[in-house]
């Protein structure tokens, strides 16, 4: 069985050197299939593993497989291992499954790029990366897994590397992450001194005691954790990577990223759940983090004018519920709203992507307009992926969604504040789809799409569109792996590696549930009334309340605060460095050090003389000075 | 007259050594019957097949033996160690061949060529297997002798054939050193066998093992090419083809290191304390005098030259610390270091074969561009030498530092760090060179651009899959080295 | 220390005079070269260079000339010479060792074969 999983995981990783090598002895398309064929092998290993254990008994399901050693320092070890458990399994269903989809797509999307060869095996790397980042069976393969997750991801950020914007946003994603990644690392330095492993089962086994519960160590820990995954999955304070990185690139890679390695911060903290456990407030505090960034991203995204910003901003709210759930131990909630979020998270752009490939690349939602005529099935498949955002039953989201509230809604106080931003948020998560979809599909065909609409038989290429089929059903039936009620299919499948807090039952539920309902169903009215043909009213707003409105474009002016607080004071640190330490002291010290030594070794090579005597009286001379010594010790 | 009885040969544990020997005759005798076209072709058949069959011998003499014995009298040892030391020379031998293929001129010599190269690898396969003085001599100048032709062996050029007196000369010096200690050695201790000696010197005279011991000590840092005993290696590496200077920079420093660890520790136990200093001293040389003059080189040979007299004092460092912690991580770095040298040398063969000329730093302008493939693969392995990763040098530096530490002597290892920080420049310099610097001088090609180098692109393929496997598969390769050295009796243990 | 040194001086002698001599002789090779290389005569004024006023000149001297063909068929005659002698010894022992040394020397000799072979084929032999 685990001889499986490492199949699943490497076989990315092999399409992706076989394209690097194969150079132009394959065509893109080719390389598109190669990428797309080994992610779904992965996938249906992953099935096949997820089958084996589903016919284990319930605490037999963890198994860790050990290919090498890799390094032995004193008492340290680390291998090459991974774990294969429910958690894991789930992780690489999703990543596999949703990746496999997103790959085909490409193959429809990039066909015809200039370097559609080096995009596949970027994108087949990624996977990899991913894979190894939730299979990794002890933290310093997660560590290597998130790093390569952050290369990678840079690389498809500024894969066209000849646009501007899409560079910076790349580098802007690479300092973010660092900064994540760093904090993560810290925290593995205090394991590894504290614990003498990074294996997880021994980490998590040994931490109550080696730690102490709410110690300082355990605290920092969990903070330089919650460090790495807040970056990673872009929350508030280190979210303002992830529109950029959308924005710049293909729609598909802002795909991959939505759908998968944003929820890798949400994998790693029920990972560590244990160690989270031993600080409660860090984990209260990654709660409060994901209901901020429901809120500010909720928020946001009602005043965006691209197409794919919108739905990277509503991305951040999605994980913000996710970290909500996992603030509050709700596991299993989150990670179901994990899957059925990266189900139609990915519908969504994919659709768009079909939007933005038949309107010729535009991508500003104020060109568009009534475009429900000439795309209607992707109309349709953009509905389903809203409907399920706004979490109206029986679309995926609802399911999920409503599972994190109402074990928000049984967890005391804190619980209950966590849940109020989550109703509001629901909310503007309605407000925001529905405005999008209204202004995308209803109204006037625009001005704009009736020259540049362009389409064939279809709505676009066959390859682009089964993916999108396929999402679509299951943004309408995923959500029933687990009824409020009924059955619990994903806590009770997670149960063994993560035990999740109790979902509210009766008569809360019941009130959780309406309340997130009719939130849902008042931001769809608000935006029937506002959106549904272009008109007066949302300037009526923009006139009225200048200000926020201004505050919400500028993304509630973050990156202009990062600016002033990061950037200009270390550049100008650093400009003034230059110019009274560097260049007067260092430079002049340093070029004189450098011509001292280009001085030594000149003359040392000078003693290469290319004349035989010389080098025999070298060796003679090293031989007697060295004979001398010894006589005269001995 | 004593009756006369002959010793019972272990012809398995000689296998490695007479595969490639029984090879080098086949191709010196056969390809004199064949026209000269396809001299190459043969010769680098039968001596890949002989390497692989040499290698694989070695691979299960390794697996087989748990224990050492001595062989043919007690000539020779038969150890994990010496077989380890095999399958790394069968190894660079097999790349070098490939290195080789399209080496431009002397189809007609091509039957010596591989000969001599075949016979060089079984001398040096004979060598680390030695096991009293006798056999050290033999081994060492066998494999000299035919190191000494092959720099010589394009006679047209006179760089060479310069190169190749001068190794010859200093060369014999070298041996005579060497020849002059066992002498010594043997005259105070009256025996030859490495034990034997290890056993008698408490009651010989200690005058004179000292002697012998420093003059054995600089005969094998010669053939390591550690500094002060290093001048013949910039001319030899410049002179000779590339593809042998780049066998000679892995497996002849394989050879002298290997033998180097097994004769300080089997043979001198009792002087331990003189010739961990004497080591550290060299290796404080070596790696001042090696970085700083490749600072200033333009030629990459000349460059990689001086790298191979700094990476000779790294190397012998780790026996310096005298303990078998040292002794593994000696092994460990050299799997790396043998990857990193063969594949480093072949990239600089093929672009002196497109260039017809001499390889500078600014000749290698653009090739990064102009060959991804083998660009990339030496900017890693200009990482390599450095000790980044992802080349197992960044571990094996880590493993010799530990330890020297481990042996009290943190300075040495501070010396071993500057050392790599210096180094870092001029192994810069060249990925510089290969991807930043743009192509000033047109460099014309010779005869238009050559045809796509398989044999070469393979061995260069090879060298990376080890150099990265060095570093991905660090714990089985480190069992591996703590097996070979388990043997030798380190004060310890 | 010092009974001990001079005990071992006395066993030692004949080694030591050999020492010195080991020394002396690639020493004075190295000196010489020195010593006698042609720039330092260069150096010197040209009248120290020239013949005395009542000598005859030299004039350019005389190079013999023998062509390569002599020395290759000296250098492998001297090779084989020396390696035919290590027959004598086993000559010597040949009713002690018996078969074995038979056995031996018939690999010996084929080595020189190969090595005749070679050399005879490669057409070393051929005065040219």
């Amino acid at each position: 069985m685990t001889a499986l999983a490492w199949t699943a995981l490497f076989s990315p990783a092999a399409a992706a050197a076989a394209i690097a090598l194969l150079g132009n002895r394959i065509d893109g398309r080719g390389a598109g299939l190669l990428a797309a064929g080994a992610t779904g092998f992965s996938f249906l290993c992953s099935v096949v593993v997820f089958f084996d254990l589903l016919g284990r008994q319930p605490e037999d399901r963890s198994e860790v497989s050990t290919l090498w050693t890799w390094l032995t320092a004193g008492d340290l070890r680390f291998g090459a291992e991974i774990l294969v458990d429910p958690l894991s399994v789930f992780m690489m269903l999703v990543v596999s499954g949703v990746g496999f989809l997103i790959l085909a797509y490409a193959i429809g999307y990039m066909a015809g790029d200039e370097e559609e060869r080096r995009y596949h095996a970027y994108k087949a790397f990624f996977v990899f990366s991913m894979l190894l980042l939730v299979e990794a069976g002890n933290f310093l393969l997660l560590l290597a897994g998130w790093g390569l997750v952050g290369l990678s991801s840079y690389l498809l950020i500024n894969f066209w590397h000849r646009r501007r914007e899409a560079v910076d946003a790349g580098k802007k994603a690479f300092i973010m992450n660092a900064f994540g990644d760093a904090t993560f690392v810290l925290a593995l330095f205090i394991l590894a001194q504290q614990i003498g492993s990074l294996d997880f089962d021994t980490v998590f086994a040994e931490a109550p005691e080696a730690l102490g519960e709410g110690s300082t160590l355990s605290v920092l820990v969990a903070l330089g954790l919650l460090g790495g995954a807040v970056a990673k999955s872009a929350q508030v304070p280190l979210h303002t990577w992830l529109p950029d990185a959308m924005e710049g690139p293909t729609p598909v890679s802002a795909l991959i990223h939505a759908a998968t390695m944003v929820t890798a911060g949400v994998y790693l903290i029920v990972r560590s759940s244990p160690l989270f456990e031993l600080a409660v407030d860090v984990q209260d505090l990654a709660g409060i983090l994901g209901a901020v960034t429901l809120l500010v991203a909720g928020l946001v995204a009602l005043v965006q004018t691209d197409i794919k910003r919108v739905i990277a901003y509503s991305t951040m709210s999605q994980i913000g519920y996710m970290f909500v759930g996992v603030g509050l131990g709700a596991y299993g909630a989150s990670l179901f709203h994990l899957m059925t979020h990266a189900f139609f998270k990915a519908l969504l752009f994919m659709a768009a992507g079909l939007v933005i490939h038949a309107l010729s690349g535009e991508q500003d939602i104020r060109r568009m307009g009534g475009l429900a005529r000439e795309l209607p099935w992707t109309y349709r498949a953009f509905l389903v992926g809203s409907l399920a955002l706004a979490a109206i039953p029986p679309f995926a989201g609802f399911f999920s969604k409503d599972a994190i509230l109402s074990s928000a809604a049984n967890s005391g106080s804190l619980g209950w504040i966590l849940w109020s931003v989550g109703i509001v948020g629901a909310f503007l998560t309605a407000l925001y789809a529905f405005r999008l979809l209204f202004v995308v599909f209803f109204g006037e065909v625009s001005a704009f799409a009736r020259e540049h609409l362009h389409r064939g038989r279809f709505e676009g290429p066959v390859v682009m569109l089964w993916p999108v089929a396929v999402l679509s059903v299951l943004s309408i039936v995923g959500g029933f792996l687990q009824v409020p009620g009924a059955w619990a299919g994903v806590d009770t499948w997670i149960d063994p590696v993560a035990e999740s807090v109790e979902e509210a039952s009766g008569a809360l539920a019941v009130f959780s549930i309406l309340a997130s309902l009719a939130a849902a169903l008042a931001g769809i009215a608000v935006a029937w009334a506002f959106y549904r043909r272009p008109g007066e009213r949302p300037a009526y707003i923009r006139r009225r309340f200048p200000g926020a409105v201004r505050t919400l474009e500028h993304k509630l002016y973050v990156d202009e605060a990062y600016n002033l607080a990061f950037y200009e004071p270390s550049s100008r640190l650093a400009t003034w460095l230059t110019r009274r330490i560097e260049e007067p002291l260092v430079l002049r010290s340093l070029g004189g050090l450098g011509i001292g030594v280009r001085d030594v070794s000149d003359r040392v090579a000078a003693a290469q003389t290319g004349r035989v005597r010389g080098y025999v009286l070298a060796l003679a001379v090293g031989l007697a000075v060295l004979a001398v010594v010894f006589l005269l010790v001995a | 007259m004593n009756e006369f009885t002959a010793p019972s040969i272990d012809w398995s544990a000689l296998s490695p050594v007479l595969v490639s020997l029984g090879g080098a005759v086949v191709v010196l005798l056969v390809s004199l019957f064949l026209p000269v076209r396809i001299r190459r072709g043969f010769g680098a058949v039968v001596a890949s097949v002989c390497f692989l069959a040499a290698g694989a011998a070695a691979i299960a003499l390794f697996a087989a033996d748990e224990t050492g014995r001595g062989i043919v009298a007690d000539a020779l040892r038969r150890d994990r160690l010496a077989e380890l030391a095999e399958i790394f020379v069968m190894g660079a031998g097999l790349l070098t061949v490939g290195v080789s293929f399209r080496e431009r001129g002397g189809g007609d010599r091509a039957g010596e060529y591989y000969a001599l190269l075949l016979t060089a690898a079984s001398g040096m396969a004979f060598f680390v297997s030695a096991s009293n003085l006798m056999t050290l001599f033999l081994g060492l100048e066998w494999f000299s002798i035919c190191l000494y032709v092959l720099t010589a062996i394009a006679v047209e050029r006179l760089s060479g054939l310069e190169a190749g007196l001068k190794y010859l000369i200093v060369g014999s010096f070298g041996s005579a050193v060497l020849l002059f200690g066992s002498a010594l050695v043997y005259g105070a201790t009256g025996a030859i066998g490495f034990e034997q000696i290890a056993a008698g010197t408490d009651d010989a005279e200690r005058l004179f093992v000292v002697a012998g011991l420093a003059m054995i000590l600089v005969g094998l840092a010669f053939k390591a090419s550690a500094a002060p005993f290093h001048m013949w290696t910039p001319d030899v590496y410049e002179g000779a083809p590339t593809p042998i200077t780049g066998f000679m920079s892995a497996a002849t420093k394989v050879a002298a290191l290997v033998v180097t660890l097994r004769v300080l520790v089997t043979v001198f136990p009792s002087e331990a304390e003189l010739w961990t200093v004497a080591l550290a001293v060299i290796v404080c040389i070596s790696l001042a005098w090696g970085n700083l003059a490749a600072l200033v080189q333009t030629n990459v040979k000349r460059m990689l030259a001086y790298s191979s007299i700094s990476h000779a004092g790294f190397l012998l460092m780790a026996i310096a610390a005298g303990n078998a912690l040292g002794g593994r991580a000696l092994l460990y770095y050299l799997i790396a270091y043998s990857a990193v040298s063969v594949g480093s040398f072949a990239v600089v063969a093929i672009r002196e074969r497109e260039l017809a000329g001499p390889v500078t730093l600014a000749s290698l302008a653009g090739f990064g561009w102009e060959r991804p493939f083998l660009g990339t693969s030496m900017a890693l392995f200009m990482f390599g030498f450095i000790g980044l990763p992802p080349a197992g040098i960044f571990l094996g530096k880590f493993y010799v530092f530990s330890a020297v530490i481990d042996r009290g002597w943190t300075w040495l290892a501070i010396v071993g760090v500057v050392a790599t920080v210096v180094s870092v420049y001029y192994y810069a310099g060249v990925i510089r060179a290969m991807f930043m610097q743009r192509r000033e001088l047109a460099v014309v090609a010779a005869g238009g651009s050559p045809p796509t180098d398989r044999a070469l692109v393979a061995a260069v393929a090879v060298a990376v899959v080890v150099t990265i496997g060095s570093f991905v598969a660090a714990d089985p390769l480190l069992e591996i080295a703590r097996d070979a050295v388990a043997l030798l009796p380190f004060p310890e243990g | 220390m010092q009974g001990v040194l001079l005990a071992a001086l006395d066993d030692w002698f004949p080694f030591l005079v050999y020492a010195l001599f080991a020394a002396a002789i690639p020493g004075s090779m190295l000196l010489f070269s020195f010593a006698l290389s042609t720039r330092r005569k260069e150096r010197a004024p040209r009248a120290q260079r020239m013949p005395f006023e009542s000598g005859v000149s030299t004039g350019p001297p005389k190079l013999q000339r023998f062509t390569v063909s002599f020395y290759l068929t000296a250098m492998l005659f001297i090779v084989f010479d020396i390696e035919i002698v290590f027959l004598y010894p086993v000559a010597v022992v040949l009713d002690v060792v018996g078969p074995f040394a038979l056995a031996e020397f018939g690999f010996f000799i084929a080595i020189l074969a190969i090595a005749y072979v070679y050399v005879w084929k490669r057409g070393a032999l051929e005065w040219r």
